[in-house]
């Protein structure tokens, strides 16, 4: 029965003239708004019949859609249980369709199910899309995320990098796969996220704490990594990709191929892999000794989607190995003040695809089961997902055993229940509930690294969202309880000694968006994280390598709690001006660090010790990007990212922060003829300043001081061709361009080595319909 | 309706304590110090003079443990010009027994160097060595020595082992390049 009567009217207004008109390239965008009030409609579901594309209206009520050919189109609006309801919209021209709807409180908002990328809070965000994915692929996602601004990579030299959010990273950042926290990369700056980077067709950064939807550690930010919706049409589609990268002699080749079936629509299935070779890579003069690397992976999907309920299970499985420059390796503090002083590197070698000691074996596997079904009430899920991360270890040995010196396991069990309800009036939002348990272990007799424990967590969470005219305001309350089981190797004898720990946390949010007008927009965000001490914070007891240090743990730590304010303005004015600006500042209580402490004697001489500590930090900041096209062809941009990082207790500078940067491009675009598409040529540098900001102790804590300020400079092109009919994109990318001599501060190999030299990059990419 | 919350608030509250309720591991693994070398034995002797001593250097902490452990710094008492024969063992006594580590140097003598430094470099308190030990290519490895003595005095005696040297006639540290496995400095008094 049809309680309420919606949908009275339609009315398409076009408001913005077209471009040229080429066929089946015009780009709609389509508002929709409450016939009485004009308000937006947020997160509501619209599926374009005769292109068969789902798509989720965003807090502005709007979708946006590419490639679309002129023509009468059938947009359903999905709502609860009853009947749903179509409009015809007939598209002319490229331009702004605004589709008026009587209100109702049938309408389904947003509708996981239908495989759009998860829904955002609505926080400072940026978005690396399909086409910017594809532009850099064969890059670790780390090296992909760089072109977000605000965000840098911590890295070890050329081959592991991980992100660094506001000057946040590690265990201070979350990543999501595919909804579902990785759980691999607590432990250090050698441990890059395992994730392939091919199964993400949309990375999206929330800038700031975000703990209160996606839990502890989101101090820094979260990095969400989705895949593709699943083939909305029947029959098979596929792509392949190839790529060839030039300083490393590295090969990249990825294939998907997926199918939706014609006889049961309600089943589609994909299934993904990738893998690459690569041997050592170049730095200006040099090779560098054993930095090859490997990496196969593999991924499937298949899923049972009805509309109103479905059912998902992906699996996937990461392998790698990863050289690790032996020269990075140092015995003793004389070793690493040989190797700082020596201007080329101190271990010589020519090419090869070889991998010797050191080096690391990672394998990451996931299974993600999902369900859902939507009633009357909202819209239900249920997800629950195991990860297994094991990473092997084999140092540089006096006697080759032929063994790994370190076998570590990482076990972890999630789920999730979430309910979207349905709307109330303007307010719509989620409630949920998460548990998580988690097993670190290692082999006996493996070298001492952190000791093995269980971890138990669960926690509560609600997120409401009102939106009234241009304005919407989002509120969140989370609460955590995070239990500690573990065992620590004491004394002489190496006796485990069992700690219970106990953390609870309440987080809260709340944001505000304000559109002023077409074009103007700004948004604020206050909001919460925390994260208890890791394992290694508490009880690393042991040398440094790369450091010629010894760190020593802390089991005292408390958790560390941010407060972060990100205000945020943009300034759009129709494919001409871009203006995107944001400020941040973000305190960070029991911020946890690492001090140095008194001088201790082994028999590699004396070593300096460094104790974990905490201190009251505040980090404040601004990104600011600028785009601009000056007529059809040329488009410029430019972007800059401050960053202030203090320590409030000692009034002094933080540690290992990202300096200061800027970086500019220009673009040029042309469709040459039918058959010559989407041709590009582009640059783009990048300066980046020496830090100058450091504590006033740098010279007796680390050595030398950060190096000095740098530019680089990037170009690329590319093309779209045909092979009878069968279209083919190329294109052709080269960073550090001019074979730069440099080292970065954020970078673990600044002692040892420069920075890799000139990449030339080829890729080419074939979808298959 | 709102049964179905309350029902999947009980399954996630179930899983949760049955992962809680997990049998716990008393057996946890019990990690290894890799490769530890806690002890460089040095054993001077002089047949003529009817000399010979064994002196310790022995720091047991390895990079387990943020303290020193046990300490033993035995002085190098000698007399003023005077040569002696030396012979190095490097052990972990840590092990029980303790394992000697001298055998798998020389076994891969190629990848390792002793290398030495006297403070004084030279005059009363210093020591000098020569006629060090070769390895497999002929090339200088150093466990054994000739050690010889300056005028009397207190100086410092310096022992360094290297491994994989980029360079095996360096006579630093640094000149010969590779991963310091060891460097101990012994007190030396000569009268």
């Amino acid at each position: 029965m049809l309680r309420y009567l919606f949908i009275i009217s339609v009315m398409i207004l076009l408001y913005v003239p077209a471009k040229s008109q080429d066929s089946c390239k015009m780009a709609v965008k389509l508002s929709l708004l409450e016939s009485h009030t004009k308000e937006p409609l947020s997160d509501v579901l619209l599926y374009i019949i005769e292109t068969r594309q789902n798509a989720l209206t965003d807090e502005n009520g709007s979708v946006f859609l590419d490639n679309i050919c002129p023509g009468k189109y059938h947009i359903h609006i999905h709502s609860y249980e009853t009947a749903d309801t179509t409009l015809l919209v007939i598209i002319e021209k490229s331009g702004n369709y605004k589709l008026l709807v009587n209100h109702s409180e049938q309408l389904l908002h947003l509708v996981e199910v239908h495989d759009k990328t998860e829904k955002t809070i609505l926080q400072q965000k940026e978005v690396l899309n399909i086409n910017q994915l594809r532009k850099n692929s064969g890059k670790s996602i780390s090296e992909q995320l760089k072109n977000i601004n605000g965000v840098n990579t911590l890295s070890n030299g050329g081959t592991i990098s991980k992100p660094v959010i506001h000057g946040l990273h590690s265990n201070r950042i979350l990543m999501l796969n595919n909804g579902i926290r990785q759980e691999d990369q607590q432990w250090g700056s050698e441990h890059a996220p395992n994730i392939d980077p091919f199964i993400a067709n949309q990375i999206t950064v929330l800038k700031g704490a975000a703990g209160v939807r996606y839990g502890t550690d989101a101090i820094g930010g979260v990095i969400l990594v989705d895949p593709a919706p699943l083939r909305s049409e029947n029959g098979w589609g596929g792509e392949l990709n190839l790529g060839a990268f030039s300083n490393n002699k590295m090969g990249v080749i990825s294939g998907t191929i997926e199918h939706r079936f014609a006889k049961i629509p309600a089943i589609s299935f994909r299934f993904q892999a990738s893998g690459k070779q690569g041997g050592n890579y170049r730095i200006p003069g040099y090779w560098v000794a054993n930095t090859g690397v490997q990496e196969r992976n593999f991924s499937g999907t298949i899923a049972y989607q009805k509309p109103h309920s479905g059912a998902e299970i992906f699996f996937s499985r990461f392998e790698n190995t990863i050289g690790i420059y032996s020269g990075s390796h140092t015995g003793s503090e004389q070793d690493l003040k040989n190797a700082v002083n020596s201007d080329k590197p101190l271990i010589s070698s020519g090419f090869t695809y070889k991998i010797e000691r050191p080096r690391q074996e990672v394998s990451h596997q996931l299974l993600r089961i999902k369900a859902n079904l939507d009633n009357h009430l909202g819209v239900w899920t249920m997800l629950y997902a195991f990860q297994n991360n094991f990473r092997q270890e084999y140092d540089v040995l006096r006697v080759e055993n032929g063994k790994p010196q370190l076998n570590l396991t990482l076990n972890t069990h999630s789920i999730n229940f979430n309910l979207d309800h349905k709307r109330i009036r303007n307010l719509s939002g989620q409630i949920g509930i998460d548990g998580v348990y988690q097993h670190n272990t290692f082999n006996n007799g493996d070298r001492i690294f952190i000791p093995s424990y269980y971890a138990y967590s669960t926690a509560a969470y609600a997120i409401e969202r009102y939106t009234k005219k241009a304005w919407t305001t989002e509120a969140g309350v989370r609460f955590d309880y995070k239990h500690f089981d573990l065992y620590n190797p004491e004394g002489t004898q190496l006796k485990n000694v069992r700690y219970l720990f106990d953390y609870k946390n309440p987080s809260a949010t709340l944001a505000i968006k304000n559109k002023i007008n077409k074009r103007m927009e700004w948004n604020a965000t206050l909001s919460n994280a925390w994260r208890a001490p890791q394992a290694s914070e508490l009880f690393s007891a042991g040398f440094h390598q790369g450091g010629a240090r010894i760190e020593i743990g802390n089991k005292n730590l408390k958790p560390e709690a941010s407060y972060s304010l990100n205000l945020g303005g943009k300034y759009q004015m129709e494919e001409k001006v871009n203006v995107d600006i944001a400020l941040y500042t973000q305190f960070i209580q029991n911020f946890i660090y690492l001090s140095p402490g008194a001088d201790v004697l082994t028999i590699r001489g004396y070593y300096k010790t460094f104790n974990y500590v905490q201190t009251n930090a505040q980090l404040t900041g601004t990104d600011l990007a600028i785009s601009y096209s000056w007529n059809k062809h040329f488009n410029s941009n430019a972007q800059l990212s401050l960053l202030r990082a203090r320590d409030r207790n000692r009034k002094d500078w933080l540690i290992l922060m990202p300096s200061d940067r800027l970086s500019a491009g220009l673009k040029y675009t042309v469709d040459m003829n039918e058959k010559l598409k989407d041709c590009f040529i582009g640059m783009q540098g990048q300066y980046v300043l020496r830090q100058t900001r450091i504590p006033a102790n740098f010279d007796q804590i680390d050595y030398p001081r950060p190096p000095a300020a740098y530019f680089l400079l990037n170009a690329e092109a590319g093309l779209q061709f045909s092979i009878r009919r069968q279209p083919v994109f190329c294109s052709i990318s080269a960073s550090n361009l001019l074979n730069t001599k440099y080292r970065d501060y954020m970078d673990i190999f600044r002692y040892f080595i420069d920075q890799p030299g000139t990449n030339i990059a080829l890729r080419l990419r074939v979808p298959f319909n | 309706m709102n049964n179905k919350l309350i029902k999947a608030t009980m399954i996630a509250l179930a899983v949760t304590t049955q992962f809680s309720a997990c049998k716990k591991d008393e057996n946890a693994p019990i990690p290894d110090e890799q490769e530890l070398i806690t002890t460089l034995k040095i054993q001077l002797s002089n047949s003529s003079k009817g000399f010979m001593k064994t002196f310790v250097y022995k720091v047991e902490n390895g990079f387990g443990s943020g303290s020193g452990g046990t300490i033993q710094i035995d002085t190098i008492k000698l007399e003023p010009g005077v040569s002696y024969d030396a012979i190095m063992s490097v052990q972990n006594e840590k092990a029980i027994p303790a394992e000697d580590i001298t055998n798998e140097i020389l076994e891969k003598d190629d990848e390792h160097l002793f290398v030495f430094d006297s403070t004084p470099s030279s005059g009363n308190g210093s020591v000098a060595v020569s006629d060090g030990s070769k390895d497999k290519n002929g090339a200088p490895l150093n466990q054994t020595f000739k050690l010889t003595t300056g005028g009397s005095g207190n100086g410092k005696f310096t022992i360094q082992l290297m491994h994989l040297p980029t360079n095996k006639s360096g006579t630093t540290p640094a000149t010969a390049g590779g991963e310091t496995d060891l460097a101990v400095s012994f007190p030396v008094v000569i009268e």
